[in-house]
């Protein structure tokens, strides 16, 4: 009998050795996995939820970066804002698509979006002349303020 | 209704553009220029497009500028983009690359469907260098299509690859380009 037990308690203690070492295995393999995945990651964000640092109209944002541009460098760049403006254009130049917010007080500036492709139904139906608020990274300015990761945020609901 | 000298503005601004239009006509804009650089090394492989760039070219001059913000380059992979704006070319420090150049032996007809050369000054990461770019025109419509592409030798702008990283990167970046220039409004 205590033979047997003796056995059976080896028999055990082998499983559990393999276990052990099983589940090392996906450890290391779990890890491996997110390193690599974090690698590979691509530049697409979920910016929908991203902390948004800033509200402004196109025209206080353009006139920011006219009037200072270091100071607007550093307050908007790198930055995740919403801008409020009237769509100018939409074009779907270089396989994407774009919109460019004019601006009441500078007509020879614009905001341009760089917009994140999206299932939303809402965004077929935008037109020119329509007022909307745009969610996304603010990159800096030369003549135009450029955006990138755009989304189109519905502000019915606030 | 609108304030009579809002009219008065309006009839200004309208009689000042119609005033101007010959004049400005001659300049042509492209605000998503598109142009993208490849790194090729046997190590990895390097892609990144910028969607945003920046050209106004004057057709009466012959001069092209072009202007564009390096944060504003899309990499496949995020990590690249932070160590390409952080290390490389210290985006905060530089956030721009401009070039200011001429058509080579600009007439009239430079402009016309077929190859050109623009040789001008290329700024970026603080450093300045002359290049020669043969460039494709194609004329549609009102628009004008400029194509080319270039090398650019990354020790030529004083970018710094870590000793680690020197098989990642290539010596000579590629440099590919289209821009759809439309005529300048207002």
């Amino acid at each position: 009998m205590e033979i047997f037990n003796r056995t059976v308690f080896k028999a055990i203690m082998r499983n559990k050795a393999y276990v052990t070492i099983f589940i090392m295995a996906l450890m290391v393999l779990a890890v491996s996995g997110y390193v690599y995945l974090k690698f590979q990651e691509p530049s697409v964000m979920d910016i929908a939820n991203y902390h948004t640092e800033d509200k402004v109209t196109v025209d206080e944002l353009i006139s920011m970066f006219i009037k200072d541009k270091r100071l607007a460098n550093s307050a908007y760049v790198e930055k995740t804002i919403e801008v409020k403006g009237i769509i100018k254009e939409i074009n779907y130049l270089n396989k994407r698509q774009t919109i460019l917010l004019s601006s009441q007080q500078f007509a020879e500036s614009f905001v341009i979006c760089d917009m994140l492709p999206t299932k939303n139904k809402k965004m077929e139906s935008l037109a020119i002349g329509d007022s909307i608020v745009v969610k996304g990274i603010c990159k800096g300015f030369l003549s135009d303020v450029v955006m990138l990761n755009c989304i189109s945020i519905d502000t019915t609901s606030e | 209704m609108i304030p009579l000298v809002n009219r008065f503005l309006v009839f200004f601004a309208i009689l000042h553009a119609t005033a101007t239009y010959g004049q400005q006509n001659q300049r042509m804009i492209a605000r998503q220029g598109k142009l993208s650089f490849f790194s090729y090394t046997s190590v990895e492989n390097i892609e990144a497009t910028n969607n945003q760039v920046l050209s106004i070219i004057d057709k009466k001059e012959g001069t092209i500028g072009v202007s564009m913000l390096m944060r504003a380059f899309v990499f496949k992979k995020s990590l690249m983009e932070e160590h390409f704006n952080e290390s490389y070319v210290e985006s905060d420090i530089y956030p721009k690359t401009n070039f200011s150049g001429k058509i080579v032996d600009f007439d009239s007809e430079s402009l016309n469907n077929g190859v050109a050369f623009i040789k001008g000054n290329m700024e970026m990461h603080g450093a300045t260098k002359e290049i020669e770019v043969k460039v494709k025109i194609e004329n549609e419509g009102n628009k004008l299509v400029m194509t080319g592409d270039f090398e650019v030798p990354v020790a030529d702008f004083d970018i710094k690859v870590p000793p680690l990283l020197t098989p990642n990167i290539a010596k000579i970046i590629q440099v590919m380009f289209r821009f759809e220039y439309e005529p300048y409004e207002e």
